[in-house]
């Protein structure tokens, strides 16, 4: 039975629940007439009190009694309700479950973790070097391709009337003719990423995505993993969810692939044989050599990471923790490293997004 | 390469105001080794100069010593509007150039 | 006659400071007189130099450096030493008659002391410049500030780094 469901049940019974009946009924009372001899009944104070007490008994059942049980009824409704509403909406991803997760009240953004001046440099836009990457993916969500230094629309408009109709412009349109300003189009879009592709049975991922409108939509060759292009529009796409809360909607297709990822999660790996969970879950907060590990969130990614000091992906980032821990390093890409995104996005559930993020 | 010059929203005449700048650079320390144990070659951004409509306001040289992506702020009061203009030159002889038009209110 | 005995002489002194011990290789070339190709050789010396007191004497000519007017604010622990940022400000505003002309900051413990060196103009308000610099480990910096009636002035600053935990290999 779920929470909600017992929440409706105790409305059901408590509703209909009629208090008056567990008050004396005037039918048993005794009236003072029939009392003679030395019964305690017969004495007069006594008999005064009785109804007293009885006529008091006799007021509250006909005023108050059925209106109290409705009135507390109705109050514990609305706090029913209201428990209720706030139960179907979760903080946290009911699906998932394991030790793994961090409960949703002690979810941390890796920012909290960090220094003064790191969340300054965060925080600012003017401070932030990811943004040498987004200045470059707007330049090419505008072009056609990074060798095309035309703007699509002014190559439209010099062309003669009589041209071919597919003209370079053409070949290769640009992310900006189907989707305008990503600030607009592209909100809320990151965070659906990884997504099950049913065509071709497979997690497709923010970069993945980028490249398949690349290769199939502007025919274009598709953009390498890490290289500053992809990084800048990957970057841009990211920016445009800034602010919003992490949340994302488990379908029947994502499962098996979350389940997989879920498991990577929790498995000992590397000649450190450790699990992710055993320091990003279990010990989050605790540090580690100078630094204070965090708890492993997705939501500021791609990010400017000092270590590397250049943007990267959370790919980067996971094989740079695999590296730590001296295991098999996954490639860029692969099934492995895409499903413990896929984990990652769900398990961050509820933290606002903080692309591009800056972390040590 | 791309490069930031960030100026204050809205810029008054005879006050104080920060500039930034942002370059992007590897700044390439020729410390460094690659997957096959080969030295990746030193290139750092070697000099640079900030000039508005030509008079320098401020110019310098960097090393190794300078992050990756140089961050470089500095105050100053400008002495009127104009084009700011940044230029950079590195160890392989790259330039780079950026510019912004200040206008100063008053 | 003159020309190629500069040439000659600053050849020579490109050959004494790889082979010379500590005392003045670098005071010569300062001292002579210079052409445009000399003062960029200049640089680059001071630059690749990798000796911090011989850098430090070379810039100040020996003379005094009085520690105040530049305040420097770096944090005591680094997040990372790749990236630790630096803020420098000098004492009083920078008129035509009164301003910093260079501003050196030195590193004592990487392998290239000369972190930067900036030229600066009269810019009518205090001195104000940040940068983010890279750290080899923990040490000092110096921050030397060249005034115009050439005097100069400074400030010192200590900052740990530490290792990253989690070293990443993974390129």
């Amino acid at each position: 039975m779920t929470r909600a469901t017992r929440a409706w049940s105790v409305y059901f019974v408590i509703y209909p629940l009629d208090v008056s009946s567990f008050l004396p009924k005037t039918d048993t009372m005794v009236t003072h007439e029939t009392c003679s001899g030395s019964s305690k009944h017969c004495h007069p104070t006594l008999q005064m009190l009785d109804r007293k007490i009885r006529l008091m008994a006799l007021n509250f059942e006909d005023n108050f009694a059925h209106n109290y049980a409705q009135n507390f009824a109705l109050g514990l409704t609305l706090v029913l309700v209201l428990f209720w509403v706030q139960m179907a909406t979760p903080l946290h991803a009911q699906v998932l479950s394991g030790p793994g997760v961090v409960p949703s009240e002690k979810m941390r953004s890796g920012i909290s973790f960090a220094s003064a001046d790191l969340r300054a440099t965060q925080a600012d836009d003017t401070l932030n070097p990811a943004f040498l990457w987004i200045d470059q993916g707007q330049a090419l969500w505008q072009q056609g391709s990074s060798n095309d230094t035309r703007a699509v629309s002014s190559a439209v408009t010099n062309a003669p009337p009589n041209s071919p109709p597919h003209t370079q412009a053409n070949e290769h349109p640009s992310c900006a003719s189907c989707h305008q300003d990503p600030q607009q189009s592209m909100r809320g879009v990151s965070m659906k990423y990884p997504r099950w592709d049913s065509s071709t049975s497979r997690l497709i991922n923010l970069e993945g995505q980028i490249n398949i409108c690349r290769t199939q939509r502007q025919h274009l060759p598709p953009l390498a993993y890490e290289s500053d292009e992809l990084l800048g529009l990957t970057a841009l796409v990211s920016l445009a969810s800034r602010g919003l809360i992490l949340k994302r909607t488990l379908d029947d297709a994502l499962k098996p692939a979350l389940a997989r990822g879920q498991a990577r999660y929790e498995t000992r790996m590397g000649q450190n044989n450790l699990a992710c969970m055993h320091c990003h879950t279990q010990n989050a907060g605790q540090h580690l050599g100078g630094e204070t590990i965090s708890q492993g969130q997705p939501h500021a990614y791609p990010a400017y990471r000092l270590e590397w000091q250049r943007m990267g992906s959370l790919q980067k980032r996971l094989r740079a923790c695999l590296s730590g821990v001296k295991a098999e390093i996954w490639p860029l890409g692969s099934e492995e490293l895409t499903e413990l995104e896929l984990y990652l996005s769900f398990r961050g559930e509820g933290l606002a997004i903080e692309s591009p993020g800056v972390r040590r | 390469m791309t490069a930031r010059i960030i100026l204050p929203p809205n810029p008054k005449a005879g006050v104080k105001m920060d500039i930034r700048i942002l370059i992007q650079h590897p700044m390439e320390t020729g410390f460094r080794y690659d997957i096959s144990g080969a030295a990746i070659a030193k290139n750092v951004i070697k000099s640079f100069s900030l000039d508005l409509d030509g008079e320098t306001l401020f110019s310098g040289e960097l090393g190794t010593g300078t992050s990756a992506n140089p961050f470089l702020q500095f105050s100053v009061i400008l002495p009127h509007s104009g084009w700011l203009k940044l230029q950079w030159l590195d160890d392989e002889g790259n330039t780079g150039l950026e510019r912004v038009l200040c206008n100063l209110s008053s | 006659m003159n020309a190629k005995r500069q040439q000659l002489k600053s050849l020579l002194q490109l050959f004494t400071l790889s082979a010379l011990s500590r005392l003045g290789g670098l005071s010569l070339m300062v001292g002579s007189a210079f052409s445009v190709s000399k003062q960029a050789n200049a640089q680059a010396l001071e630059r690749e130099s990798e000796d911090f007191r011989v850098l430090f004497k070379n810039l100040t000519q020996s003379s005094r450096v009085t520690l105040e007017r530049v305040h420097v604010s770096i944090p005591r622990l680094a997040d990372n030493g790749h990236s630790v940022p630096l803020k420098v400000w000098v004492d009083g505003p920078q008129t035509v008659d009164d301003h910093v002309k260079r501003l050196v900051v030195l590193s004592e413990r990487n392998p290239r002391p000369m972190i930067s060196s900036l030229q600066f103009s009269p810019t009518q308000t205090r001195l104000e410049f940040s940068s983010r610099i890279r750290l080899n480990g923990s040490q000092r910096i110096w921050v030397l500030a060249l005034m115009s009636d050439d005097t100069w002035w400074g400030q010192v600053a200590s900052v740990e780094v530490t290792e990253s935990a989690c070293l990443d290999a993974s390129l």
